[in-house]
């Protein structure tokens, strides 16, 4: 068979799997939920390849995928899991990396419109501009989201800093 | 601000040994052969919303060019001579298979011999009229649809191998149900047959005598609604009662939603069969379940 969108997508979740189950773990917060995620999301995206246009898009359409599949999931799980075990499983700490992880558990604790703009943005390195396409709002809401998670970013950092 | 910095955090997250299993059990799950044929059929599926609108008893007349390079055999072989007065002639014999098609048709027209010499009545010149636009309509209709489907499948990426040389069979045939001295009762089949058989059926019933064709009150009197109503209901009962499997819509006991079987109108078709009573002709889909086929019944004059 000549290679197509099929092939594209699989040779594209091949090389980039590492960063699908980041961005996913980034959201479920646990192995196995951020393997579920990973999975039906590759389930779903080589179902739907055919109907994908234009394989330029294909990066702001998978991760598109991700955060759909991720927020359905923490929707969900949301009924089964106490919150007690929600708590300790957002507790996210690396030794070594103090400060960084205040910021990193920070950014955790955003809204999921805001937090959804910062990882984006600042840890899978995608323009606001491909932002604004995976979550299908306008690049103006985007900015706007940028500014306020910076914002409250802000705050409570400083806030934290001084108990 | 440093959340630059705690992308370190992020990049830190542990992949699990499993990721790349799971990850290729998911593509396997969806290797791209199951995915064309999943999208094949979801095509399909479409194409025949759209199909069962026309078995209804709606005829689409899409117009298509007729491509005029493929050459009609004409043959004016005389076909069954049908009393003294009208007789049905094959005028178009048509057999032909290339790598698409393959088509056979008899297209029937109806003459009135009048002294020994074939002569055109107003009547004849329409019904003939009507017969060959149905064909020919039919016809590029046939040949378009399956152009296109061949379209669709090769640009969800099938190939040559599982095309497979497939072609579209497309079959127009006739029948004499019943003749007299001055009536005939004529059936036109046209069907085509490709990764499922449509079939649609047309009938031509001429009073030679008066030159019209006969209504279904010319041969039952003016209670001719109650008459057939009564008579089709009573048979579906008897048919339903007979074989668990037949079923007519609007019958059922849970009462299904879609309207079954109301009343026959004046566009209901019939033909008159060999005893000269009228048969009441439903298409598929129309009263019961495409796997009901074509549901006829006789009515009693």
């Amino acid at each position: 068979m000549q290679k197509d969108i099929y092939d594209i997508t699989v040779s594209y979740i091949l090389e980039n799997q590492e960063k699908f189950y980041r961005l996913a773990f980034s959201y479920v917060k646990n192995k196995e939920s951020a393997l579920d995620v990973v999975q039906n999301s590759i389930c779903k995206a080589l179902e739907k390849c055919y109907s994908l246009k234009n394989p330029d898009a294909l990066k702001t359409w998978f991760y598109r995928i991700i955060v759909n599949e991720s927020l359905q999931h923490i929707k969900s799980a949301k009924s089964e899991i106490s919150d007690d075990e929600a708590a300790t499983n957002q507790i996210y700490s690396e030794p070594g990396f103090d400060k960084d992880s205040q910021v990193y558990n920070a950014v955790q604790q955003l809204s999921e419109p805001l937090k959804t703009v910062i990882v984006l943005h600042y840890y899978e390195d995608l323009t606001l501009k491909q932002i604004a396409e995976i979550t299908d709002t306008n690049l103006n809401t985007i900015k706007t989201r940028l500014y306020s998670a910076l914002k409250k970013l802000e705050t409570e950092l400083l806030k934290e800093a001084f108990v | 601000m440093k959340i630059d910095d705690s992308k370190k955090i992020y990049d830190s997250i542990q992949i699990p040994d499993e990721l790349n299993e799971v990850v290729k059990n998911a593509i396997a799950s969806r290797s791209k052969k199951t995915v064309i044929m999943k999208r094949r059929r979801d095509i399909m599926k479409k194409t025949f919303q759209g199909f069962s609108v026309t078995a209804a008893g709606l005829i689409v007349c899409t117009v298509v060019a007729l491509n005029t390079s493929q050459t009609f055999a004409t043959e004016m072989a005389k076909l069954p001579v049908i009393g003294n007065i009208a007789k049905v002639l094959t005028v178009r014999s048509y057999h032909n298979s290339n790598e698409l098609y393959n088509i056979d048709m008899d297209v029937p027209n109806v003459v009135v011999e009048n002294n020994g010499n074939d002569t055109d009545s107003n009547l004849t010149k329409e019904v003939n009229a009507e017969i060959d636009k149905i064909v020919d309509d039919y016809k590029s209709q046939a040949e378009a649809e399956f152009v296109e489907y061949k379209k669709a499948f090769f640009e969800t990426g099938g190939t040559e191998e599982e095309w497979n040389g497939r072609t579209m069979d497309i079959h127009i045939a006739y029948d004499i149900k019943s003749q007299t001295e001055n009536t005939l009762s004529l059936e036109l089949v046209t069907s085509k047959a490709w990764v499922s058989a449509d079939e649609e059926r047309h009938y031509y019933n001429l009073d030679l005598g008066s030159d019209k064709e006969m209504t279904l009150e010319d041969i039952l009197g003016k209670d001719y609604i109650t008459l057939c109503n009564e008579s089709i209901l009573k048979q579906i009962k008897e048919r339903m009662a007979e074989d668990e499997n037949n079923f007519y819509f609007g019958f059922g006991e849970d009462d299904s939603d879609i309207e079954g079987f109301k009343t026959i109108t004046d566009d209901t078709a019939f033909y008159i069969n060999k005893s000269g009573n009228p048969v009441i002709v439903f298409p598929k889909y129309e009263i019961a379940p495409g796997y009901m086929g074509y549901q006829e019944f006789e009515i009693s004059k």
